[in-house]
């Protein structure tokens, strides 16, 4: 099978080019793949080097030489270019974000198309959407993410993959007609680290609780709300630790105000975008536990989350989206309904107070990883998944 | 022109003579009725009628208005349910050509593999251009 791969790669700063780099060896071992990339010229040498790699002009002329084109699609301007590709010359998407709202109004009010956002709104609502548009455009309405506008990429394209069951369910639901399929997100198994040695490594003290938030560090990971409960669990136990390991988006660093105030930034290690991801790997790999927030949710899977357990790291995350379908075994979920910082100290400190449990959860974790996210069986479901389609094609028109 | 403009326009629709005032300290009074006086015998017979006349003609024109921009909305509307319509079936439309050509092309690979023939992408780009 020939396929046109188009998405984000390292080291483009986002999580899709990560999921890419995760998925493509295991890929390229069930199907012959062409990369075609926004700038070729851009894209870590390594990856230059084992796949043949193509600029994403060029893919409209050469797209009949495969089987199908696969576009990887997120809620991020990396996707601009992927997004309109897949509009223009459909195949086989994967959305990575149910909500596509932030990047379609980006590229279209956001540079001045209004009428090009109105539309986008009246396709997936009809006339009350373009009536909704022009209140979002007085500022009465910012409904960036309960409103997805992912149906007109839904529609067009042969086939769709996602990599949350919920989200599968739901767009069954609103496109019976369309091909929608799970894929779980691929998440290759690290070596294991020893806690105690990368500690020493990045100068955090072996003998304390460590919290890790890793990712990018957006308003929506809640770090206002990570802080106050640290705050509370140091007060209370003292001997705890919080990593924060991933690029800040402007105006984020209202949190470390707050921790520099109350005089706790001794016990705080922000870290930064860190591109090499075994020097991510070991932030991860210090902490007892991973907080790991999103609210909102963008109906997105949480690759940081995945990574923390694939560590053995245990997680804190949201009660909400692709969280729910984590074993409870392997975290502790938090409802955003004003408590969330009693509900953290809470979760934290029964993993404090009872270190066996809180590996156990990791164990667990891990193994979880290891049985539902292995690439190579991610692999595969692409691969049938993409046979699925075209058999269909056949069945229709055969 | 909006709801707010037909607003404003109706709230000035309809004019009306203003009343005389005069700052005058003491006589300001006798300047007042003078004037009303005068006023009543020289022009307020001929000024009357055409207040009247163009109040008449503002409330038409308002009202005329109101009717465009109500039918105009309608007409939005209609041609906003179009082009919604037309969006649809034009997405419909590009899903069924994929779906075409990726069959022809699943054809084309098979037939090439079996006959050695080349296959069909640049018949498909020729269709296209």
């Amino acid at each position: 099978m020939r396929i046109a791969y188009y998405s984000p790669l390292p080291p483009q700063r986002t999580g899709i080019a990560d999921y890419s780099a995760d998925l493509l060896p295991e890929l390229a071992g069930v199907a012959d793949l062409t990369l075609f990339v926004d700038e070729p010229a851009e894209v870590l040498p390594e990856l230059g080097a084992r796949y043949e790699l193509r600029p994403a002009g060029k893919l409209p002329g050469l797209r009949w030489s495969y089987d199908m084109v696969v576009y990887q699609v997120g809620n991020s301007l990396f996707h601009r270019n992927i997004l309109r590709m897949a509009y223009q010359y459909p195949g086989l998407v994967v959305l990575h974000d149910e909500t596509l709202h932030h990047l379609i109004s980006t590229i279209t009010a956001g540079e001045g198309d209004f009428p090009a956002y109105v539309r986008e709104l009246a396709y997936d609502k009809g006339v009350e959407g373009a009536e909704r548009a022009r209140k979002i455009s007085a500022g009465a309405e910012t409904p960036l993410f309960s409103w997805t506008l992912n149906d007109r990429l839904v529609d067009l394209s042969l086939g769709t993959l996602v990599h949350s069951r919920s989200v599968q369910r739901r767009l069954l639901s609103a496109h019976p007609q369309s091909q929608i399929g799970y894929v779980p997100q691929a998440m290759p198994l690290p070596a294991r680290r020893d806690r105690s040695d990368v500690r020493r490594r990045l100068g955090i003290p072996v003998d304390t609780f460590v919290i890790v938030t890793c990712g990018g560090v957006t308003p929506e990971k809640r770090l206002d709300l990570v802080t106050e409960a640290f705050l509370k669990l140091r007060a209370e136990y003292g001997k705890v630790y919080w990593v924060v390991a991933g690029a800040s988006a402007a105006g984020g660093q209202v949190w470390y105000d707050r921790i520099v105030r109350a005089g706790a930034e001794t016990n705080t290690l922000v870290l930064g975008y860190l591109e090499d991801m075994q020097a991510f790997n070991d932030a991860i790999a210090t902490a007892d536990v991973c907080v790991n927030l999103r609210d909102p949710s963008a109906g997105e899977t949480s690759a940081s989350a995945l990574r923390a357990l694939s560590l053995g790291v245990p997680v804190v995350v949201s009660d909400t989206g692709w969280y729910r379908e984590l074993p409870d075994t392997v975290c502790a979920r938090i409802r955003h309904d004003g408590t969330e910082v009693s509900q953290m100290v809470d979760a934290l400190a029964s993993w404090y107070l009872d270190p066996g449990s809180c590996r156990a959860a990791g164990e667990a974790g891990r193994r979880f990883v290891a049985e539902q996210h292995d690439p190579r069986q991610s692999a595969g479901v692409y691969v049938a998944f993409i046979e699925k389609i075209l058999g269909n094609v056949e069945m229709t028109y055969g | 022109m909006d709801d707010d403009t037909i607003s404003r326009l109706k709230l000035n629709q309809q004019i009306t003579e203003r009343p005389f005032r005069s700052d005058v300290p003491i006589v300001g009074g006798l300047i007042v009725r003078f004037r009303m006086l005068w006023n009543s015998i020289s022009t307020l017979w001929y000024v009357r009628p055409l207040i009247q006349q163009q109040n008449e003609f503002n409330a038409a024109l308002v009202q005329a208005l109101e009717q465009h921009l109500s039918e105009l909305d309608a007409h939005l509307l209609e041609l906003d349910e179009r082009l919604v319509d037309l969006d649809y079936d034009q997405v419909a439309l590009a899903h069924t050509l994929a779906e075409l050509q990726y069959k022809v092309i699943q054809l084309s690979h098979r037939e090439s593999q079996g006959s050695g023939a080349g296959d069909a992408s640049d018949a498909l780009l020729a269709l296209e251009e």
